[in-house]
């Protein structure tokens, strides 16, 4: 079963079993269930077996369905506690969560939709609910001394209170995430930029120096099909753009291009044939920047640099060492 | 020339110094907090672990932004806002075990601000979407916190006297280093570092290098070079690497914050003059805006009367620059 898979079971199986101890610790001699109150947990029950059965469909299908639930059964046993319940405080507390309840449903409907932007407002809501339940019974637990006992006593309250917060998880795993405007201008100027701009900083490795030089024949790879004969690739350290040396069917000259990303999909945003490469020094040790010239004006420069020598941060230092040690 | 040079490297040496500063606050208040343990009151087991493993931590924070291989002071606020965090996570954990309602409020506030801290402030070193604000946030509402719990103290302290005046020591200290982060946190360079700002310079970056703006002006001597980039290159770079570039001539084109780079290059046997305008050119230089120039028509002959210059190549019109007023007391350049 798939991880997203697994999270909807979860989800939609908390539900249900949340339901099922509401129903059964309130009905009965001194349960104090109203119709409403039944009415709100059989909804819980159907909800939650439902986003089980149809787990299988995608996390987003499963998210749409708990949000309507849990938001469904609020409405219902709040809405019947207002008609039904002269009590002052407590309809304040009942028109608070039939508010969350309906801005619940909203989000779910613009999920539906495809016109939401994030799930912050969900997100705020399901935890206003869960912390308006868990709080309280958190400090009880906090004050008294035995444990045990209060958690029987306040095991719907409990079960209340991380249902919400399994859905508020659950709303902040990767697959639900939505992009917002910020990481979109973040993303789209990045390939802008890419695209169009190069870093000065970014070089290529001493060690790759053999490759772009002509002087290793090892790492090309081969293609049967097509214009290139073989290719090779070097990377470039501080940037997203990568290079490919490239052989081409009939042209004895080595061709270069510029590559957006080095796997996956990208674009070629430069490449050329190589006329002549000129490094900075004759003696090896010391080159710093090779320049690559093409035909009619064409040329690049790249920094050469030996990358372990490098100023990285910590995390990068000890991923370079866990790797080195590995090999 | 030498102003300028002198005021960039006393900014930088100012940026060393605020990274140092920094490492030297949490010291300072580390040491404070080993020597509340030592003078404490060995009953308090709480307070004594609270006290010892945020004084760790500060000490190895400190440490992580001295001998950072990459110091900068975006890094050094991110370690120095962590340390933050993680202390006052563990003072939520203290808070709590004294088992009141008012101790479990100020706690879960504690844990969950310097819990959003330590968050805020790896996603910062991260260098991703959220960031700086949360940090900003989180920073606020705990000197908020601390600054009414001193005045707390102090009236206490004046009107009772049952709290000892040395008792409001750590309050302050904890408030100066909220605010030193606070300060921190509105610097240039930290707030440069936002979404907002990076996206501004990608953008600038790619306007600058592919197009000039309505507002551009080319500085005259630039304009010279570029007017006589077909009769006189007396200023520019001979180039002998072995390649088939003849000479070479470098001009910056700057508008307000915006600044690109212009590559002029005479090739070998060509006619035309080859452009590569990138938005760097100190380093490697991969992508840019590529022409030729074929022809450059000012829209007067006179060096001292012209104000605008068009680049043609033998299909189009490139593009028309103004150029700036002439100025008779300007230094000429002269030629290398």
């Amino acid at each position: 079963m798939k991880r997203a898979e697994a999270l909807t079971a979860i989800m939609g199986l908390a539900i249900a079993i949340a339901g099922a101890i509401f129903l059964i610790n309130g009905t009965g001699q001194g349960g104090g269930n109203t119709s409403g109150d039944v009415l709100s947990f059989i909804v819980m029950i159907v909800g939650g077996a439902t986003v089980v059965l149809f787990s299988k469909k995608g996390i987003k299908y499963g998210v749409i369905l708990a949000l309507m639930t849990l938001s469904i059964s609020t409405l219902i046993s709040n809405l019947y506690y207002i008609l039904n319940v002269n009590d002052d405080i407590g309809i304040i507390f009942a028109d608070l969560y039939i508010i969350i309840s309906i801005v619940i449903i909203y989000y779910a409907l613009s999920l539906i939709f495809h016109t939401t932007s994030g799930s912050a407002k969900a997100i705020i809501c399901l935890g206003i609910l869960a912390f308006t339940e868990l709080f309280p019974t958190l400090y009880k637990f906090y004050s008294v001394d035995s444990f045990i006992p209060s958690v029987d006593i306040n095991i719907d309250k409990l079960a209340y209170g991380i249902v919400h917060l399994i859905v508020i998880v659950i709303l902040t795993r990767k697959e639900m995430l939505l992009e917002g405007p910020k990481k979109r201008l973040d993303r789209n100027s990045m390939a802008l930029y890419d695209g169009r701009c190069t870093s000065a900083d970014c070089y290529m490795d001493v060690n790759d120096l053999d490759k772009i030089l002509g002087e290793s024949e090892e790492g090309w790879i081969n293609y049967s099909s097509g214009p290139i004969e073989s290719e090779k690739e070097i990377n470039l350290h501080g940037t997203n753009l990568g290079l490919r040396l490239q052989k081409w069917k009939g042209d004895d000259r080595r061709h270069l291009a510029v590559c957006m990303y080095n796997a996956g999909s990208y674009t070629v945003p430069l490449a050329f044939p190589i006329e002549s490469i000129v490094p900075d020094s004759e003696d090896r040790s010391v080159i710093r920047k090779i320049r690559i010239y093409g035909k009619d004006g064409m040329f690049i420069d790249i920094l050469v640099k030996n990358y372990k020598d490098e100023p990285k941060g910590y995390l990068e230092t000890f991923k370079m060492n866990f790797m080195k040690n590995k090999d | 020339m030498i102003i300028i040079e002198s005021g960039i490297k006393a900014i930088g040496f100012m940026k060393r110094g605020t990274v140092y500063l920094l490492a030297l606050i949490l010291i300072l208040s580390s040491a404070y907090e080993i020597y509340t343990v030592y003078m404490a009151d060995s009953t308090d087991e709480w307070g004594f672990l609270g006290e010892t493993y945020s004084a760790v931590i500060k000490i190895i924070m400190a440490e992580f932004i001295l001998f950072d291989p990459k110091k900068s002071l975006p890094r050094a606020v991110g370690f120095y806002a962590m340390s933050i965090g993680l202390s006052r996570v563990i003072n939520a954990i203290t808070t709590l075990s004294q088992r009141s309602a008012f101790s479990l409020a100020v706690g879960l506030v504690l844990l969950f601000m310097g819990g959003n801290l330590i968050y805020s402030s790896y996603q910062y070193m991260k260098d991703t979407v959220r960031g700086r604000n949360g940090m900003l946030y989180s920073t606020c509402v705990l000197a908020l916190m601390q600054a009414i719990m001193l005045v707390f103290y102090y009236q206490t302290y004046k009107m009772t006297g049952s709290v000892e005046g040395f008792d409001l020591i750590p309050s302050a200290i904890m408030l100066i280093q909220y605010i030193v982060l606070l300060l921190m946190l509105d610097t240039e360079d930290v707030r440069y570092s936002t979404l907002l700002e990076k996206t501004s310079t990608r953008v600038e970056s790619v306007t600058s290098s592919n197009m000039i703006l309505k507002g551009f002006v080319l500085k005259r001597d630039d304009a010279l070079v570029i007017k006589h980039l077909f009769d006189d290159r007396s200023t520019w770079q001979p180039i002998s690497d072995g390649g088939p570039v003849e000479a070479e001539k470098r001009i910056r084109l700057v508008e307000g914050r915006m600044q690109s780079n212009m590559i002029l290059q005479k090739w070998q046997g060509s006619d035309r003059i080859y452009v590569t305008v990138v938005n760097d050119d100190d380093g490697t230089i991969l992508l840019g805006n590529r022409f030729s120039v074929t022809s450059v028509v000012p829209d007067a002959e006179d060096d001292n009367e012209f104000s605008n210059l068009r680049l043609f190549n033998d299909k189009k019109m490139l593009m028309q620059m103004a150029v700036e007023a002439f100025d008779p007391n300007a230094p000429k350049e002269v030629a290398a």
